[in-house]
């Protein structure tokens, strides 16, 4: 068994989501559309594959056993997950250019981009 | 979203603002006028959380059921949270959390309207001063943040953020209903209600103030508070529906009013074919309801001259003998000197500059219009046409003075070089 890279890109965005509570309702709006604009553009190219959000509740398991269940705390959010999205493109190099016209960073968010890997056996 | 699916959904212009004023409206009936701003604190979040999930996954097929539930799950932990929450609101206390665990499905269009007319009589109460019940309106009726609203009214956001905090305090130490008045009272309070919203109209409408952008949404806010007092039936009186009517016949001329440039236009320079027809049909149409009942009020004159205007096929057309007769009448009710003003212009539309300028020597308060410079324009607008060029450009040169926007000195400066081109031929 091995692991094979896909042509699946997972775009994982981190802040810029929740939280940026100095936006106006209008201001949200905007948001929501230019995003709406840019899956909807990626959707008709057939590149977009894939979305969903994470809602806010963040529980870490860890210790021995999974014995220490925590919160995070709201004020940690900022780094947070808040969703992601799943491209199909060859290579890296293009999955990191779709990933620069996503409007989510005037708004303070990054994205991290990372390839899916399969497991395939031999 | 679902890729395979082309409409991700989106939202209504200015959806965010409405549905999450209108959320605003019903917490507060449920939560009492004293948690104005837990209210908004998690209309905000919920609106914030829509803007999370929605951006992946598109708008739901019942976005305003989805922001009401949102919004009522978050007020109810913060109610749990808080430590007020003693035995002695217990009996309340039961009541507000069945309704904040109950399902958001049954919000009618009727309820939220009525919530929101409800809210209007808080926020326009007239122990709240004008400039606060404005401010409040537009935050909590309309949606607008603080910073908007102090781009609205040429302030600072600080300057808006405290008047915003002393009106909730104020309708918490006043501890005001959230109800429309009883018959009794309904009458002066729906007069305080249409006043501030004509004031919010004007300062949207006038020319002087703010970007055109934020002075047309200030309008169209006041537009559409307006028409839900019309559809109300506790309301829909004859002079909100004359009110109605005025707002809708000047706003269909707004973006007439000035060229590509933004250059001011007069008004036999506007486009006409860029009048919203839609806008003054409906306008005409509001007139007509506002004319059943024998209260002839302001807002039916104003209403009346606008109609005038806008029913005109040209400047050369215009029924300037109605509109005078209409200033006429509006200056018996208002004996304000710049009603009185304003009457000059149709004077000299129908019996000529001189005339004008005598109905302006007229005016028996003239000593307050002298910092006005609209009042000088006209004087000067009216010398001009009579030939002395020397005088008008004296008269649009004070004016110019006064004036305190470009827009304002760059058409006076236009005036003048007419006056200067016409002593040369």
């Amino acid at each position: 068994m091995k692991n094979t890279p896909t042509n699946q890109f997972m775009f994982l965005v981190q802040g810029g989501s929740c939280n940026d509570g100095g936006l106006s309702a209008e201001q949200m709006q905007t948001k929501m559309t230019e995003v709406f604009a840019w899956i909807d553009g990626l959707t008709k190219k057939g590149v977009m594959s894939a979305a969903q959000p994470l809602t806010p509740e963040r529980k870490v398991v860890s210790g021995k056993n999974g014995s220490i269940v925590s919160d995070v705390m709201a004020a940690e959010s900022k780094e947070a997950i808040g969703g992601f999205f799943i491209v199909n493109v060859a290579s890296m190099d293009e999955a990191v250019n779709i990933a620069r016209t996503c409007p989510m960073f005037k708004y303070g968010g990054q994205l991290e981009v990372r390839q899916i890997a399969e497991l395939k056996r031999d | 979203m679902n890729p395979q699916d082309d409409s991700a959904g989106e939202a209504a212009d200015h959806f965010f603002r409405h549905e999450g004023a209108k959320v605003v409206a019903t917490l507060t009936a449920h939560l009492g006028t004293h948690r104005l701003q837990l209210a908004e604190d998690v209309v905000q979040e919920a609106l914030l959380r829509a803007l999370q999930t929605w951006s992946y996954r598109g708008v739901p097929d019942n976005p305003a059921a989805w922001l009401t539930q949102v919004a009522k799950n978050l007020a109810l932990n913060a109610l749990r949270r808080e430590q007020r929450w003693n035995e002695k609101q217990e009996g309340i206390a039961a009541e507000h959390t069945r309704w904040l665990a109950s399902a958001s499905d049954d919000m009618t269009h009727e309820t939220f309207a009525d919530d929101t007319l409800r809210l209007m009589f808080v926020c326009f109460h007239p122990e709240l001063a004008t400039e606060s019940q404005a401010a409040l309106a537009l935050r909590t009726l309309c949606g607008f943040s603080p910073a908007e609203i102090a781009a609205a009214f040429l302030t600072s956001e600080a300057a808006i953020a405290k008047r915003l905090v002393r009106a909730r305090q104020r309708i918490r130490e006043l501890a005001l209903p959230f109800a429309v008045p009883d018959s009794a009272a309904l009458s002066s309070r729906l007069d305080g209600v249409l006043h501030t919203l004509y004031l919010v109209f004007n300062e949207g409408y006038k020319a002087s103030s703010g970007e055109r952008l934020v002075r047309e949404e200030l309008c169209q806010e006041a537009i559409r508070l307006v028409t839900l007092v019309t559809r109300h039936p506790a309301t829909q009186e004859p002079r909100a529906y004359a009110l109605l009517a005025l707002m809708l016949l000047n706003a269909a001329r707004l973006s007439a009013r000035t060229d590509d440039a933004g250059n001011l236009l007069r008004l036999h320079e506007q486009d006409r074919t860029a009048w919203n027809q839609t806008m003054i049909q409906r306008g005409v149409l509001c007139l007509r309801h506002a004319s059943q009942g024998g209260v002839l009020s302001v807002y039916h004159i104003e209403a009346g001259i606008a109609a005038t205007h806008c029913t005109a096929t040209g400047a050369s057309t215009t029924d300037w003998r109605r509109i005078l007769y209409l200033y006429d009448q509006l200056l018996a009710l208002t004996g304000s000197p710049v009603t009185a003003m304003n009457r000059a212009v149709a004077v000299a539309r129908v019996h000529g500059a001189q005339a004008g300028l005598d109905a302006l020597d007229n005016i028996r308060q003239r000593s307050v219009l002298e910092g006005n410079h609209l009042y000088h324009a006209m004087r000067g607008t009216f010398t001009a046409e009579l030939g002395q060029t020397a005088a008008a450009v004296a008269h649009f040169r004070q004016s110019a003075k006064l004036a305190l926007l470009p827009i304002e000195r760059d058409f006076i400066a236009r005036r003048i070089e007419e006056c200067v081109a016409a002593t040369k031929l």
